[in-house]
């Protein structure tokens, strides 16, 4: 039985990129680099994946070390709203195109920490996500199966969730500012601050 | 005409080059049990990096990334391919020696340009691990210049020519050895990587690198393999009776430092200096002192 | 007027003129450069009329004959004038501009006395000139290292004590030499100490040794290498750079004039394919170029760091110059011209971040290159000259030495030399990523450019360099009339090409300028080709994620500069500590107090008075029977 994709299809028929812009997708689509912020336990899933039983190597994915050589942003878990604050400079010190894979059902609806304080239930308020990888957690499978839509996405110009986080840049602020207002100490003796001292500056 | 042959030349070698990665990580990926990228998988990261956004910090990036890139494309152009080369030249080793340099300086100083402490960490212990392996390189080198009495590739690799036997292998296994070890560190391999260290220092010198100028970081390190895989082909192996033999004996070469880069883990920047000094320099002088008397 | 005369009449007059209006700075220092470009200007015309002397008899008698002080245009003693007053002109430009209320040193005076035993010492015809002003150019140097500062006297005195050991074994030197010879003539003397070698080899080699000493503590070569890093870092930071590259070279004139044609013309024992003196002197050239290059990359004070970079650098020289070949003198004198040249641009862009920022320690600068982008050029430039890196000057003489020494199969002393130029990459990129590069401190948020008169000679400077790398034929030319005044046979050299005895090495450095620039080209069609960059602030940086601002530090706290070669270091500790000169003196101090103390027994304790009075007691027995 062949499922047909009528989304794609209609895409297909209305696809009036320009050559080069169809040529760059196809090299964008055979080599992403992802950064994993392994913000939880999902991040014992991807061992498998990179080595030799499932092998992400052949899609051309494989990982960096930092946000300035990555294409793709991983979370691989649940978000607390003070990790959510370096997810979001993590994500914009990125350079365009990137794309942003939530994984795991705690990026999606908070998982089973729905409830807590201080949690974020849907990453997607503040960052855009491409495409969401359900379970608690996702087997390998699935995330071999996401990289591969991922792929097929950004071949097909599709993944363009950069372009909405610009578009949209007020909507996500004024969310991120609301969940910041949350991690503001209560009291004032309780601020963190480093105290740069003058003297220290010559030691070793 | 020159300027022609020259372009035709530096595509030849990054293209060269690109492709031996790509094999390289095949190779490794075989070794893992993996089934591992396509072998034309740089050629794609490159294109991709090229043709996305990038972040600069000044233009000292700019200038950097650039003067890298065109240090090494300049050394390669006196490195001869089985006799050819773009230009009529000696190739003196010392040009080569010193042209490489340029790239290390370009590399080093649009990274530190950019400002962050892991990178400026990376390129701190690069240049460490620089004076560490020039000093066998060049006592193997030495040996060569002594025995050939000129300090021309060339001519060095056409003393070779003829049989199979007449290859410096053959002649000098000691120096061979001695240059295996030190083409280790000077390819920047495993056991000698502290400068890209990803798990200590977020990649080293390529932390801040994004799009075109980590593009032309590879486009430097694709350059430089073919460049110190040539060295090596000239040195020992008969610098190769066309240039499809010199590329595989390259190749050949390039797969040795890779399986090495696999089976090894990391020395600290001070040990991994130590072990050159010792061991290479070691073996290299015995080498050198057989030479010479 | 005799022209020899005017050269050396004219910074002595205006010397004493500017004394008188020392209040002035500023025309004091516009009549400094006037009198520089005087000299270079009639130095230049001086090129090539090699028949210039000038002479005085004194009116007293020695060896039978009056006492004659004269003066003689060689090639060898016009190449380093010519060149010195060159740098001085640049120098000079730039210390007008230096030399503001806050910076004023007021040294332009003694340094004009310099000036003028300067070019008395490179046109000396004989021992008794060349001594005067070489006690002159010792001891205003002092006055000039000093300038008024309490921590810079300290240095002076360092300096001066060692030069004074310097120019007492110069004065044993000249005495015992003429006494030989029988005249003070100094090409008569070279003569009779190369009779004196085939007869006596132990008393030559005592003279020689005497000679030696002295050059090489004025270039500090080992072991006499400790006292730049002293005099220079305290010595005022426009006249750093004439200290480094001028002075330096008076030890490599003196031994280019006297020593090497000894040794060329003697019959010495041999060491491979070289005699055993120079093989000495290839080896004292090779540890201090490696010594002083694993000191510099430990400096964390940017003066010091190039001070000991200099003592390497003429490491090289010497090394150069112990080959006894043409290519290798070739390459020595070259480097001398090359060290000279991009020292001097190294040394005016430290004085130009001095002079902005006010701060030596590199560690605590960062970022200029924000706001000193051609100040960061030059020293850019400087450096990838000093580095040995092809297109720049520096490539070639290094290249010469390099090649001369293989030629010669001088293994280990060009194994050393490659030591020391790998470890010259070190050094010089940590003052660069540690001053001009990484993030500026808020401090100096707003500082700005150099001005326009330090600007004009530091880019001359980097167009010098650049111009001597692409065609060579400017300072081989005149190397050439230099090795025929020397007696060696050479070929005319040709502008781009530089030649070697090794087989099939030539070099052509302009063919290597135009592949260069081709690949650049290249380099820059690929860069241009690609995506479109965006320029960010310094700060944003990968911090794993956090926000540094947010932790209220500073963008200087991620400068990396303070323990830049930390590691490293630790390797090479033992060693440091084994050869610190502190340590040395410090136990030399530590000797000197126990003698002492002991010595004070004898008057202090009874013991000593009764043995005293017995040793009294008897040396007057002693005396009575002889």
């Amino acid at each position: 039985m062949q499922i047909i994709n009528y989304a794609d299809e209609e895409r297909r028929q209305e696809d009036n990129r320009k050559l080069w812009d169809k040529v760059t997708a196809y090299f964008r689509s055979r080599s992403l680099w992802m950064l994993h912020y392994c913000t939880g336990c999902g991040a014992m899933e991807l061992p498998p994946i990179m080595t030799s039983r499932w092998d992400i190597e052949r899609f051309g994915i494989v990982p960096m070390a930092t946000p300035r050589q990555a294409d793709i942003l991983l979370l691989t878990g649940y978000a607390s709203t003070n990790t959510m604050k370096r997810i979001i400079r993590t994500y914009e010190q990125m350079p365009e195109p990137k794309w942003v894979i939530a994984f795991g059902s705690c990026t999606v609806n908070g998982g089973m920490y729905w409830d807590s304080y201080n949690t974020v239930n849907n990453v997607g308020e503040y960052i855009p996500i491409d495409i969401t990888i359900a379970g608690c957690m996702p087997r390998p499978e699935a995330i071999l199966d996401t990289m591969v839509k991922l792929m097929n996405m950004v071949k097909s110009g599709d993944a363009k969730a950069f372009q909405k986080y610009k578009d949209n840049y007020g909507y996500y602020k004024a969310n991120q500012d609301k969940l910041f207002a949350r991690t503001a100490p209560v009291l004032e003796s309780a601020s963190l601050k480093y105290v740069h001292n003058e003297t220290e500056g010559s030691e070793q | 005409m020159v300027v022609i042959n020259i372009i035709l030349y530096s595509l030849f070698a990054i293209l060269v080059g690109l492709i031996f990665m790509g094999i390289g990580r095949k190779v490794s990926a075989r070794m893992h049990l993996r089934y591992g990228p396509p072998f034309y998988q740089s050629i794609l990261d490159i294109f991709k990096l090229m043709s996305r956004k990038s972040f600069t910090h000044n233009f000292v990036m700019d200038l950097g990334m650039v003067m890298a890139l065109a240090g090494l494309l300049g050394t390669m152009l006196y490195v001869p391919i089985a006799g050819h080369s773009a230009f009529i030249s000696n190739s003196n080793i010392i040009v080569i020696m010193y042209l490489m340099a340029i790239g290390s300086l370009g590399m080093a100083m649009a990274v530190t340009a950019s400002g962050n402490p892991n990178a400026t960490i990376g390129i701190s212990r690069a240049l460490t691990m620089m004076l560490g392996y020039e000093i066998p390189f060049f006592i193997i080198v030495l040996g060569l210049i002594i025995s050939n009495n000129s300090s021309s590739i060339s001519v060095i690799a056409a003393s070779q020519a003829g049989s199979i036997w007449n290859w410096n292998i053959w002649h000098m296994p000691l120096g061979y050895i001695a240059m295996e070890i030190t083409l280790q560190a000077m390819m920047g391999e495993k056991p000698f990587d502290a400068m890209i260290a990803p798990a200590e220092v977020a990649s080293g010198p390529m932390v801040e690198l994004s799009g075109k100028y980590l593009g032309l970081g590879l486009l430097t390190h694709a350059v430089s393999i073919f460049v110190e895989t040539g060295l090596m082909v000239n040195f020992f192996f008969g610098g190769g009776s066309n240039p499809i033999d010199f590329v595989i004996k390259q190749l050949g070469i390039y797969l040795i430092a890779v399986i090495f880069d696999n089976i090894f883990p990391r020395y600290k920047i001070e040990q991994a200096v130590k072990f050159l000094w010792i061991f290479p320099t070691g073996i290299a002088v015995v080498q050198l002192l057989l030479l010479a008397f | 007027m005799n022209i020899m005369l005017m050269l050396l009449v004219v910074p002595l007059i205006t010397a004493f003129l500017t004394m008188a209006i020392l209040k002035h700075q500023k025309t004091v220092w516009t009549i400094f450069l006037a009198v520089s470009g005087y000299l270079s200007y009639a130095l230049f015309t001086m090129y090539g009329k090699w028949d210039l002397s000038w002479s005085i008899e004194l009116g007293f008698k020695m060896f039978g004959k009056n006492v004659v002080l004269s003066l003689i245009n060689s090639p060898l003693g016009w190449f380093f004038a010519f060149f010195a007053s060159l740098t001085t002109l640049l120098i000079a430009m730039f210390s007008i501009a230096y030399n503001d209320e806050k910076h004023d040193s007021k040294t332009a005076p003694i340094w004009l006395l310099l000036i003028f035993s300067n070019i008395g010492i490179f046109f000396a015809k004989d021992w008794l000139m060349f001594f005067i002003m070489w006690e002159a150019m010792s001891t205003t140097a002092y006055f000039i290292i000093a300038h008024g500062k309490e921590i810079s006297a300290k240095a002076a005195k360092f300096y001066l004590s060692i030069s004074l050991i310097g120019t007492s074994t110069l004065l044993l030197g000249i005495i015992l030499v003429s006494r030989l010879s029988q005249t003070f003539d100094i090409g008569v003397s070279i003569d009779s100490l190369v009779k004196l070698f085939s007869t006596n080899y132990s008393a030559a080699l005592l003279y020689i040794g005497l000679f030696i000493t002295t050059f090489l503590i004025k270039s500090a070569i080992f072991p006499f290498y400790m006292w730049p890093s002293k005099a220079y870092a305290e010595s005022p930071d426009d006249f750093t750079p004439f200290l480094s590259t001028v002075m330096s070279k008076y030890g490599v004139y003196g031994l280019i004039l006297f020593i090497l044609p000894i040794l060329a013309k003697s019959d010495l024992p041999m060491f491979g394919k070289i005699s055993q003196p120079a093989y000495m002197l290839a080896v004292l050239g090779a540890i201090t170029s490696v010594l002083a290059t694993i000191l510099a990359i430990f400096q964390t004070d940017m003066k010091k760091l190039f001070a000991y970079s200099s003592v390497a650098n003429v490491g090289y020289i010497v090394m150069g110059l112990a080959t006894m070949s043409v290519v290798g003198i070739q390459g020595a004198l070259f480097h001398s011209v090359n060290h000279m040249i991009f020292k001097t641009a190294i040394f005016l862009s430290l004085a130009a971040v001095i002079y902005r920022t006010g701060e030596r320690d590199m560690h605590k600068l960062g970022g200029l290159v924000y706001k000193m982008p051609l100040t960061f050029l030059v020293y850019l430039l400087a450096i990838i000259s000093a580095a040995g890196i092809p297109p720049l000057s520096g490539f070639t003489s290094k290249w010469l030495i390099v090649q001369a020494l293989m030629a010669q199969k001088m293994l280990f002393v060009v194994v050393a030399m490659i030591f020391a130029s790998t470890g010259a990459f070190m050094y010089l990129l940590r003052c660069l990523a540690s001053v001009f590069l990484g993030q500026l401190p808020d401090k100096y948020k707003d500082i700005k450019e150099a001005p326009l008169l330090m600007a004009i000679p530091m880019t001359i400077l980097m167009l010098l360099t650049l111009a001597i790398g692409v065609i060579p034929g400017i300072i081989t030319k005149p190397i050439d009339a230099v090795l025929t005044g020397m007696g060696y046979n050479v070929e005319p050299s040709s502008w781009t090409t530089v030649h070697t005895a090794l087989a099939k090495s030539d070099l052509n450095l302009t063919y290597l300028f135009y592949v260069f620039m081709v690949a650049c080209v290249i380099s820059l069609i690929m860069y241009l080709i690609s995506g479109k960059q965006e320029k960010i602030d310094q700060i944003d940086n990968y911090t794993a994620g956090e926000n540094p601002l947010e932790w209220d530090t500073t963008p200087d706290r991620f400068n990396f500069a303070y323990g830049f070669y930390q590691p490293f270091k630790q390797m090479f500790n033992p060693m440091l500590d084994l050869i610190s000169f502190e340590r040395w003196m410090s136990s030399f101090g530590r000797i000197v107090e126990r003698a002492s103390s002991a010595l004070s027994l004898l008057y202090t304790r009874s013991e000593g008075a009764i043995l005293m009075l017995y040793i009294g007691i008897a040396i007057l027995i002693i005396g009575g029977m002889m």
